[in-house]
C-alpha cells in the first residue's frame, strides 16, 4: 500500500491543534507603562497555540494617564493558523477604535464588545499576540495599561 | 566544595513556587452562616500556595443576608508567609473597602471587590492565603449568611 490512509480517530487528533483540554479555561493577565509619548502597538499577552475562544464578557482591559484625544482598539497581530495559512493582524476584534478617556479607570473594564457572538475563535499553529492599538494621537509618557483575557480551550 | 551552586534552570524551578500551570484558572465558591451576633472575622477560602492572581471584577462575588443593619464588612487577606519567607501583614480591605453590608446583596455581587487598582490581586504565598471578611461598627447577626466566589489563576 503506498496510498496512507487515517483512521477517524487520528484524523479527529490532528486535526484541531490542541493546547488544553475541552472546556479548560484560562486567565493570562498583563499589566505595563507607555515609556515614551508615541502612538502605536501595545503586545498585551500572548496566548498558546491551538483552538481557543477569547471570552470577551469575562476579560477586561482599561488604561491610565494617556492623551486625551488618543484612540484605541483592541485587537490580534497577524497569526499563523493551524491548517498553515496566514491570517492578517485584526487591531479592532476584540474592540472597536474609541478614545482612551473612554476606557481610563477600573471602572471601565468591560469594553471589549467587537465579537458578535460574544467570545472570539482563534486556531493557530504558534500562538497569537493580543494587541492593543493606539492612532490619532499619542499614547503618554508613562501611561498605564492593565486587563485580562479569559480563554477556554476548544470552545 | 562546601559552598552550594545552582544551575540556571535550578534557580528558574525554585524562583517561583507554582502549584498549577501558568494561566490556569480556578473559581471557588464559599458560604456559612454567622451561628452568633458579633464582629468579628469571617475565613471565607484558603487559596493554595504559590503565586496567583485573583480576579475581582466581573468574575468574583460576594453577598450576605440577615446581617445587622448597621455593620460594615471589608474583604481581603489574612497575613500570610511570603514565598521568600517574608512575613505579610494582614490587609483586611484588599479586595473590598469597609462598607455596609446592606450593599452586599446578590445585585451587587460581582462589582462589591473594587480595591484593587490594576485589576489583579497578586499574591505568592508559601503556605497559602486564607480571604477573610471583617464586621465591624456593628455585629452580624445570628444566623446571619454568606457566601460569595473566587476566580484565580496561576503565574498571571
Amino acid at each position: 500500500m503506498t496510498t496512507t490512509y487515517a483512521s477517524n480517530q487520528y484524523t479527529n487528533q490532528t486535526s484541531v491543534l490542541r493546547d488544553g483540554e475541552p472546556g479548560e479555561t484560562r486567565i493570562a493577565f498583563f499589566e505595563g507603562v507607555t515609556a515614551t509619548a508615541d502612538t502605536g502597538t501595545l503586545n498585551l499577552i500572548k496566548l498558546p497555540p491551538g483552538k481557543l475562544r477569547i471570552l470577551i464578557k469575562e476579560s477586561g482591559f482599561f488604561c491610565s494617564n494617556m492623551a486625551a484625544t488618543a484612540n484605541i482598539s483592541l485587537g490580534t497581530s497577524a497569526y499563523t493558523a493551524s491548517n498553515g495559512a496566514a491570517v492578517s493582524a485584526a487591531t479592532a476584534a476584540l474592540k472597536a477604535v474609541g478614545l482612551v478617556n473612554a476606557v481610563t479607570g477600573i471602572a471601565n473594564y468591560q469594553c471589549l464588545a467587537n465579537v458578535a457572538n460574544g467570545a472570539l475563535l482563534l486556531d493557530s499553529a504558534n500562538g497569537v499576540t493580543i494587541t492593543g492599538t493606539v492612532s490619532t494621537a499619542n499614547t503618554a509618557v508613562n501611561g498605564t495599561f492593565s486587563g485580562w483575557i479569559t480563554y477556554s480551550y476548544l470552545g | 566544595m562546601t559552598t552550594t551552586y545552582s544551575s540556571n534552570q535550578y534557580a528558574n524551578q525554585i524562583a517561583v513556587l507554582k502549584d498549577a500551570e501558568p494561566t490556569k484558572a480556578y473559581t471557588r465558591f464559599f458560604n456559612g452562616v454567622t451561628a452568633t451576633a458579633d464582629t468579628g472575622t469571617l475565613n471565607l477560602l484558603v487559596l493554595p500556595p504559590g503565586k496567583i492572581r485573583i480576579y475581582p471584577y466581573g468574575l468574583s462575588g460576594f453577598l450576605c443576608a440577615n446581617m445587622a443593619e448597621a455593620a460594615n464588612i471589608s474583604i481581603g487577606l489574612s497575613a500570610y508567609t511570603a514565598a521568600n519567607g517574608v512575613a505579610v501583614a494582614a490587609a483586611v480591605d484588599a479586595l473590598m473597602a469597609a462598607a455596609l453590608v446592606n450593599t452586599a446583596v446578590l445585585a451587587n455581587a460581582p462589582t462589591l471587590m473594587a480595591n484593587v487598582a490594576n485589576g489583579g490581586l497578586l499574591v505568592e504565598s508559601m503556605s497559602g492565603v486564607t480571604v477573610t471578611a471583617t464586621v465591624t461598627d456593628a455585629d452580624t447577626a445570628a444566623n446571619g449568611t454568606y457566601s460569595g466566589w473566587l476566580t484565580y489563576s496561576v503565574l498571571s
